[in-house]
């Protein structure tokens, strides 16, 4: 038999993991991805009509999240063994072979022997096979023109709803193959999280090490404001600054991360660097930070200095 | 035929010379001898006393079989070399015409080109002539093994629709590996076509059994189970081939824990549903592949796909192994004056069939290639004919479709 949960967990990339402790916050864009979501299946139970939806959002914004917290909430049919919804991933340089195995994989099936023109035949074989009532095409912005051939067809022989999650120039992209286009039913676009869900929702739910954060706290709330600003509206990098935050506060044995480890944290990012380093110059510096950081501090610094003084030389700076 | 019935005209050569009279005994007396030894009993001529030659034999020995010199002329009147060597051809071949129907043929063929009747006699003595060569043509490899099948019937509760059937509630028949719990073979049917699908369900049972092995009769060695347990009692026209086959049959009110785990398992996850009936084979053989290891239809694929290359492994099943001919689908049709069988606004073209105009005859559908059918006169094959396509009557295009998707195996 199947060990299901193992198997689902391959579904996924490492990156979508998320650590042990730390469950997904059902954010506001995870609620209407999955609203979305229901309508696409119970149009196609009601009616009979499949469609194509579409999902957009910026970089960071949660898609692949809200696709694996979809996947992850869904039983396997008694019928197959398997969700009734599976989700590819576009690798780069994808082609129809690639697609067609990333389908097959979804089933811990090796993909039969085939030739290029039978390709569209076994992806639709396996969608019947498996009883698939969504296909989740994520990164689809990576798909070329005969992957949405393929996805064209598979669609029309199966009658499986698609749902195609990409970046919003991915819109774009649609617009560009007629055909595809035309299937397209329901548009969702997810947006980033205001600053509203951020403190109450966000914050509260993260798991880090040494992060605590309380939402009836004025500080904390503060600090909140100023992390998600620095943070410029993206979950994945408010993410990222909590993650090396986490870490600063370790090393640094902070029992929590205070407004002083994030500021360091925002050195460490290369989009914030700049504006650190302005601010840290009428700062006095800071007893908490490790010999690499002074280091590395002065040097740039030095760099900086030759640079005004007219290019410098650069043999006396190595 | 012989070359003078396929030409339309005397041919005075060799081969429509008459034998010596030496050789046309040495046929009578080894066929007498044969049926003595009790080969082809049944066809026995009535003017043969077999029991009475045993007598002979036994009392005056070889020699008394031997027939008088103007009775073996009169028996072999107009027998030529061409005639000795048109039954050959028939009798001799894998398609197991009976010597009754090598004789229909022959004098079909003569009558078609205005010559004399060769009498029965004297084709019942060349066919046992031929017995050795014929038995070379129709024999197949047998291994015994120690499996039990089992038989039993799933009635989800979906419904099957297809563009040119209508919609029907399907029972599935499944044929069990008892020790293995492989599902060895399904086919799925409407309620009403049961007994069609239970013969189907053990036919690709039986061929999937099959195996290359260089010294075996065709290249092929059968693998037959001890024993079939069914859930119910098989119907009686299988009964009787499983015993033929040398296959005990039993009826049991037990059942299998895979079968109860279709029931239980896969059955309700589909409850309500419409499929096609691709789409439910494909979804049964997915399942049986991934929750217990066999999916019949893949692994049926793979071993095609493994044994291409062998000697005879691509040819029909129901060719290599005539019994199984009995486990296909049985329709009537009848032969129209051109020459070909209609069946359900369907034609078959296949030999001799011009013999017959006008005349019922049964069609056996190949499982194995849809478009081919072994086509039965009163009760004795014939001929193997093919679908003739694009020349359809009665119900045209869309009779032949219809056929076609009845027939075809499920995955392509």
């Amino acid at each position: 038999m199947l060990d299901i949960e193992n198997d689902y967990s391959d579904l996924g990339f490492e990156e979508d993991i998320l650590p042990p402790g730390q469950k997904t916050i059902i954010t506001r864009n995870i609620l209407k991805f999955n609203r979305g979501m229901k309508l696409l299946l119970d149009s196609k139970q009601q009616t009979g009509y499949s469609a194509i939806a579409l999902v957009t959002g910026r970089a960071g914004c949660g898609k692949s999240v809200a696709v694996l917290n979809f996947l992850k909430n869904l039983a396997p049919l008694p019928h197959t063994g398997f969700p009734a919804c599976v989700a590819i991933r576009i690798m780069p340089d994808s082609n129809p072979k690639t697609v067609v195995e990333d389908l097959y994989a979804c089933f811990k099936e090796p993909p039969p022997r085939f030739t290029r023109h039978q390709y569209a035949k076994e992806a639709a074989k396996a969608i019947l096979a498996y009883d698939v009532k969504l296909l989740f095409v994520d990164e689809a912005d990576l798909l070329g023109k005969r992957e949405f051939e393929l996805l064209r067809f598979v669609y029309g022989k199966t009658g499986c709803p698609l749902v195609i999650v990409g970046l919003p120039s991915i819109s774009t992209l649609i617009n560009r193959h007629e055909r595809f286009a035309g299937r397209v039913g329901p548009r969702i676009r997810l947006l980033a999280p205001d600053e509203d869900e951020v403190l109450k929702t966000i914050l509260p739910n993260l798991v880090f090490p040494h992060w605590s954060f309380d939402p009836t706290s004025e500080a904390d709330l503060a600090m909140g404001r100023d992390l998600w600003s620095k943070a410029r509206s993206s979950f994945r990098e408010l993410r990222m600054l909590l993650q090396f935050a986490s870490t600063l506060a370790g090393d640094a044995g902070q029992e929590r991360i205070t407004p002083q480890i994030l500021k360091l944290a925002y050195s460490t990012h290369y989009r914030h660097a700049h504006i650190e380093e302005t601010e840290e110059e009428d700062s006095t510096p800071d007893p908490q930070r490790t010999q690499f950081e002074v280091d590395s501090e002065e040097r740039h610094k030095a760099k900086q200095q030759g640079k005004g003084k007219g290019g410098g030389d650069e043999s006396d700076e190595q | 035929m012989s070359s003078e019935a396929f030409n339309g005209f005397n041919t005075d050569t060799a081969l429509s010379q008459l034998l010596p009279g030496e050789l046309y005994q040495r046929i009578h007396v080894t066929a007498l001898k044969r049926v003595v030894r009790g080969v082809q009993t049944h066809a026995v001529p009535d003017a043969i006393d077999v029991a009475h030659l045993k007598g002979c034999l036994s009392y005056d020995g070889p020699d008394s079989l031997l027939a008088h010199p103007a009775d073996v002329e009169r028996i072999f009147a107009d027998v030529t070399l061409d005639t000795v060597r048109t039954i050959e051809h028939l009798y001799c071949s894998r398609l197991g015409r009976s010597i009754r129907m090598v004789w229909l043929l022959l004098n079909a063929g003569e009558q078609h080109c205005e010559s004399h009747a060769i009498s029965y006699e004297a084709v019942w003595a060349i066919c046992l002539y031929f017995e050795e060569h014929r038995r070379a043509s129709v024999d197949i490899s047998v291994e015994r093994g120690k499996e039990i099948w089992w038989l039993g019937i799933v009635s989800p509760d979906i419904t099957l629709s297809g563009p040119h059937t209508p919609s029907h509630c399907p029972a599935i028949a499944c044929l069990v590996d008892v020790q293995t719990q492989h599902v060895l073979s399904f086919r799925i049917a409407s309620a009403k076509d049961l007994q069609e699908s239970i013969g189907l369900a053990l036919f690709d049972a039986l061929a999937a059994q099959r195996r290359p092995q260089r010294l075996a009769h065709a290249g092929l060695l059968w693998h037959l189970p001890q024993r079939i347990v069914t859930e119910g009692a098989l119907p009686q026209k299988y009964s009787t081939l499983c015993r033929q086959a040398g296959i005990a049959v039993e009826a049991t009110a037990d059942t299998q824990p895979v079968l109860q785990a279709l029931r239980e398992t896969w059955a309700p996850g589909l409850a309500g549903r419409m499929l096609s009936q691709n789409h439910c084979a494909l979804l049964l053989d997915t399942y049986l592949s991934k929750m217990h290891k066999y999916g019949p239809r893949r692994e049926g694929e793979l071993r095609d796909r493994a044994f291409a290359a062998a000697q005879g492994y691509s040819q029909d099943p129901a060719w290599q192994f005539p019994l199984l001919r009995l486990l296909l689908p049985r329709k009537e049709g009848y032969i129209t004056d051109e020459g070909l069988i209609t069946w359900n606004g369907l034609l078959y073209r296949g030999e001799f069939l011009h013999f017959w105009p006008g005349r019922p005859v049964t069609l056996r559908l190949s499982a194995h290639k849809p478009g081919n059918a072994w086509a039965y006169l009163d009760g004795e094959v014939l001929c193997l004919t093919q679908r003739q396509r694009g020349n359809t009557i009665g119900k045209g295009e869309m009779s032949e479709t219809r056929e076609k998707k009845g027939g075809e195996p499920c995955i392509s």
